[in-house]
């Protein structure tokens, strides 16, 4: 839709303003939401959008529309200006984005996936839940299919002309048997011929079965094996905001004073893929036009970088250290993926977490006494500032003691508090497989293996 | 230009049910939101959004389709049409083997309902907004060395709303948001801690002249000044007593979530999660002390309105009834199913997406103890004060809940100040112990309630008065 942020530029030349950008973005959305084995309903949604931000002596200001007419175009334009005009000057903002090259990222972008017609994602639906009852009729089923196809435009006065398109679905699944037994399982993909419909439902089928019996775990410390699932909440609700710039420089990061220090044992290399191949938030640029990377975060255990977009790089770059957008600067809005309707902010876009050597059955045959946690249950920081969180176990979830499963707990049946950066040094072990997870609300997904941490807090909660 | 969209919207109805649709609505919404902010003593943000578009759900088959566009000027008859055939059409490509969705009865009612408000938000020029935010955040930040960062930010929201279901309701209904919002982080040494406040609710830019960003503005700074520089809380099981704001989010997350009847028949089992209410309507769950009601007849907070988003008017609804469980917030497929009749909780974030049954005004009714009269007594014990972060299990058991302070109490009366206090406990536990309400409720505003797929984030309000009861305490770790 370069036709519209072209006509943005023409119309923002017409005031006297000192830099200039537009910004374009359209969404198309397919939800197909299943509740206790039924498709409980079937959505689509299109949006599309135009924004404006206007730079006025170092004042930015911001508009933005879901009208696509020349009037609505001169009325943000005229908006955006009227706010630079009216604020007093920002100092921190030094600059609009330069451009960059590009480098060409093939595979982000599947037309098959853009073009899927809404009775087949219901088809994948009902496959999904046949496949489910099939492992056991019992079992009820429920969850939901989401695909999801981006594009966006973005020009700036200083050269900045980008496009991208990106696609992506995904499946996730929730099976319980009664209130004693729940599993989950996940599938993404990049394109159409790589989705399986049906290997989400057998993955929660087969841990819902697993999880039979379970029973309650007494208070204490115990060494916690997280699971990909787990490791992403962790990652998405806790790590991501210690790893933010903006954060750093509000004082809420945990990490603030910490670059270039142990932050983890010496196992932990975590980055931000923004064109892992299979990463489902991979794309071409950032909506600013830079152009997306592999930043590594944190390195054997010692914090490397941060998320950074225009805006922080540019504010907290000084002569001891030199910040760069690492092309994280992401404007998301009310439905998952880009939005014309907001102005960029820090985002992650694919956590991934380097494989270990052992495999998971040796992590378990070191373990002493300890949990296996499948999935968790809204993990949030109890104070942010120190990355001290809460979660429940919500499925998938097993004793282990003298170095073998015992028996699966009951799924609320305790909650985890610790302390993050604390959780990160004593990590005694990585596995050798990782798998891709997206956490509810998610905006980015964890490619993750399973991650053991010596000596974690378990509260007892059991339903009395 | 209103009669002429109800014709547009009309002849767009007709044309669901023509498809074989057995019921079909629309929502047609124009949204206009402004934000203003500034961090540390300088402007940081402005921008103004617009968003015009339509939301067209069908029920054909048992089943359900929903359909969002934007709308466009010169097309908008061909997009709302466009959106009531998908949606038919998605409904109908659902087929479902078993279960057949039905709705409740209810009255098509015809009505216009104009925002109530005193001061139009849009009145007050943007230089004057944001003047009113710097000079908060340059206070906060000046107020003292260890507060490293401030903010302040003034949102405000109008939607034009045209809801029009195929069994003839029209219900135009408008409204007006205004939110104020105040920020200080404090560091010292290795401790960091904040302290927020957010006011206002629906209506005008009058909830900011009675709460003034700029006056209010240093005691938020000497809060957060204080907190850093406080001893830990204790980790211990304690006789506590909750302010209102701390009452508010634990009637939010533990009290109106479990009461939601989508989650009770598991229509949110994979993402929001179940009920542990489920089947024990009528039992005796908590504390006779406590009744919890939802109202969004109540002018004035973020839950109120007067219409749903399927057009039943809003109710006063009891959940718990002197520690009885009385009744859930119902839709009219759910209401359907537990034979009882909608009681208007239905609501979508916007015209992207498609309602669901969301707390209004939910909170603690009063009760007739004054704050005094409940630390009489206690010999060592803690008062929790604001509401921080929460985490609940998925049926809303278990809870931990972190307050923005504490201060001790000994011997009948508060003492020192301590940080990151959070109380853990089972909602069945923490709930019967309560011994003592009071008779101060407030109702604040809870902007960002998340719930459905994809997420929506709703407005609501929640809130209570002073409660007494036992709790373990934790500290920071």
């Amino acid at each position: 839709m370069s036709n519209a942020t072209d006509t943005i530029m023409e119309l923002a030349k017409k005031y006297n303003v000192d830099q200039s950008e537009a910004y374009y973005s359209k969404n198309k959305l397919i939800t197909i939401r299943m509740a206790v084995n039924e498709i409980a309903e079937a959505k689509s949604l299109v949006t599309e959008g135009i924004s404006v931000r206007l730079i006025v002596a170092n004042s930015i200001g911001f508009a933005s529309s879901t009208e696509l007419t020349r009037e609505a175009f001169k009325k943000i334009v005229e908006t955006a200006y009227h706010i630079a005009k009216s604020k007093k000057p920002d100092p921190d903002f030094k600059s609009l984005p330069t451009p960059k090259r590009v480098e060409e990222f093939k595979g982000s972008f599947d037309e098959e996936l853009n073009d899927l017609e809404v009775e087949e994602a219901v088809k994948y639906g009902s496959l999904s839940l046949r496949a489910g009852k099939e492992v056991d009729p019992k079992i009820d089923f429920s969850g939901s299919i989401n695909v999801i196809s981006e594009e966006c435009n973005i020009v700036n006065s200083l050269g900045i002309d980008a496009s991208d398109a990106s696609t992506f679905i995904y499946s996730s699944i929730t099976a319980e048997k009664g209130e004693e037994a729940s599993g989950i399982g996940q599938t993404c993909s990049k394109n159409k011929k790589d989705f399986e419909p049906v290997k989400a439902t057998r993955d929660a089928a087969e841990t819902c079965l697993k999880s039979v019996g379970g029973r309650g775990i007494k208070p204490g410390r115990y060494d916690v094996i997280f699971g990909p699932d787990s490791c992403a909440e962790l990652t998405e609700y806790i790590l991501s905001y210690g790893l933010d710039l903006s954060a750093v420089e509000a004082g809420f990061s945990y990490f603030r004073g910490k670059l270039g220090g142990e932050v983890a044992s010496d196992s932990l290399t975590l980055s931000d893929d923004g064109r892992h191949p299979e990463g489902i938030a991979s794309k071409k640029v950032d909506d600013e036009g830079v152009p997306t990377q592999r930043t590594e975060l944190i390195k054997n255990g010692v914090l490397r970088n941060f998320l950074c977009d225009t805006y922080y790089s540019n504010k907290l770059s000084s002569s001891v250290r030199e910040f760069e957008s690492t092309g994280n600067g992401f404007r998301f809005g009310a439905i998952p993926g880009r939005s014309h309707s907001s102005v960029p902010r820090i985002q992650p876009t694919n956590f991934v977490i380097k494989e270990g050597r052992d495999p998971l059955d040796e992590l378990i045959e070191n373990t002493k006494k300890g949990i296996l946690v499948g999935r968790i249950w809204y993990t949030y920081p109890i104070n942010p500032t120190v990355g001290e969180f809460s979660t429940t176990n919500r499925g998938n979830t097993f004793y282990i003691e003298e170095g073998a499963i015992k028996y699966p707990l009951l799924p609320n049946s305790f909650r985890i508090n610790d302390s993050l950066p604390k959780l990160l040094k004593r990590i005694s072990g990585i596995s050798k497989e990782a798998t891709q997870s997206v956490v509810w609300g998610g905006i980015s997904s964890c490619i993750s293996p399973h991650i053991k941490v010596q000596n974690v807090e378990v509260t007892y909660s059991k339903e009395d | 230009m209103f009669f002429l969209m109800i014709d547009i919207i009309g002849k767009a109805l007709e044309r669901g049910l023509k498809l074989g649709a057995n019921y079909v609505d629309v929502r047609v919404e124009k949204q206009q939101s402004e934000l203003v902010m500034s961090e540390d003593g300088k402007p940081k943000e402005a921008s103004f959004s617009i968003e015009d578009g339509v939301g067209a759900r069908a029920l054909a088959g048992g089943s359900w389709g929903f359909s969002a566009m934007q709308l466009k000027e010169e097309t908008e008859n061909q997009i709302i049409l466009r959106a009531v055939e998908d949606a038919v059409k998605l409904a109908k490509a659902v087929k479902n083997s078993s279960s057949k969705i039905e709705l409740a009865e209810v009255k098509p009612f015809k009505d216009v309902v104009k925002a109530k408000f005193k001061i139009d938000p849009k009145g007050i020029a943007l230089e004057e907004k944001m003047n009113f935010c710097t000079e908060a955040s340059d206070r906060i930040i000046k107020y003292d060395p260890a507060v490293k960062k401030s903010s302040s930010a003034i949102v405000s929201l109008s939607t034009d709303k045209t809801f029009s279901s195929s069994e003839g309701a029209v219900i135009q209904e408008s409204q007006i948001v205004v939110l104020g919002i105040l920020h200080a982080q404090a560091v010292e040494g290795n401790a960091s801690e904040y302290y927020s406040h957010t006011t206002g609710g629906v209506g005008g830019f009058e909830a900011l002249k009675e709460y003034d960003l700029v006056e209010h503005s240093e005691e938020i700074a000497e809060k957060a000044v204080a907190l850093v520089k406080a001893p830990p809380a204790p980790t211990k099981k304690l006789p506590v007593i909750l302010d209102q704001e701390f009452a508010s989010i634990l009637s939010h997350e533990i009290l109106g979530h479990p009461s939601e009847a989508d989650r009770i028949i598991g229509k949110e089992a994979a993402w929001a999660g179940r009920s542990w209410w489920n089947g024990k309507t009528g039992e005796k769950m908590f504390s006779d002390k406590l009744t919890v009601v939802s109202d969004a007849t109540l002018g004035g907070y973020l839950g109120s309105f007067k219409y749903d988003d399927e057009g039943v008017p809003a109710k006063r609804i009891v959940h718990i009834d002197k520690g009885f469980l009385r009744g859930f917030l119902h839709s009219r497929e759910t209401a359907k199913i537990f034979n009882v009749e909608p009681n208007g909780t239905m609501r979508a974030m916007s015209y992207l997406f498609a309602p669901l049954i969301r707390m209004t005004n939910t909170y603690v009714e009063k009760g007739d103890w004054k704050f005094d009269e409940m630390l009489e007594g206690i010999k060592e014990g803690i008062y929790l004060k604001g509401e921080k972060i929460p985490s609940i299990d998925s049926r809303r058991y278990n809870f931990q809940i972190s307050a923005k302070e504490a201060y001790m109490i000994y011997n009948g009366e508060l003492s020192e100040l301590r940080r990151s206090p959070t109380l853990t406990g089972t909602s069945k536990e923490f709930l019967s112990s309560i011994d003592a309400i009071g008779d101060d409720l407030i109702i604040f505003p809870i902007p960002n309630c998340g719930k459905g797929e994809p997420m929506q984030t709703m407005r609501v309000g929640n809130g209570g008065p002073h409660m007494r009861g036992i709790g373990m305490v934790t500290g920071p770790r």
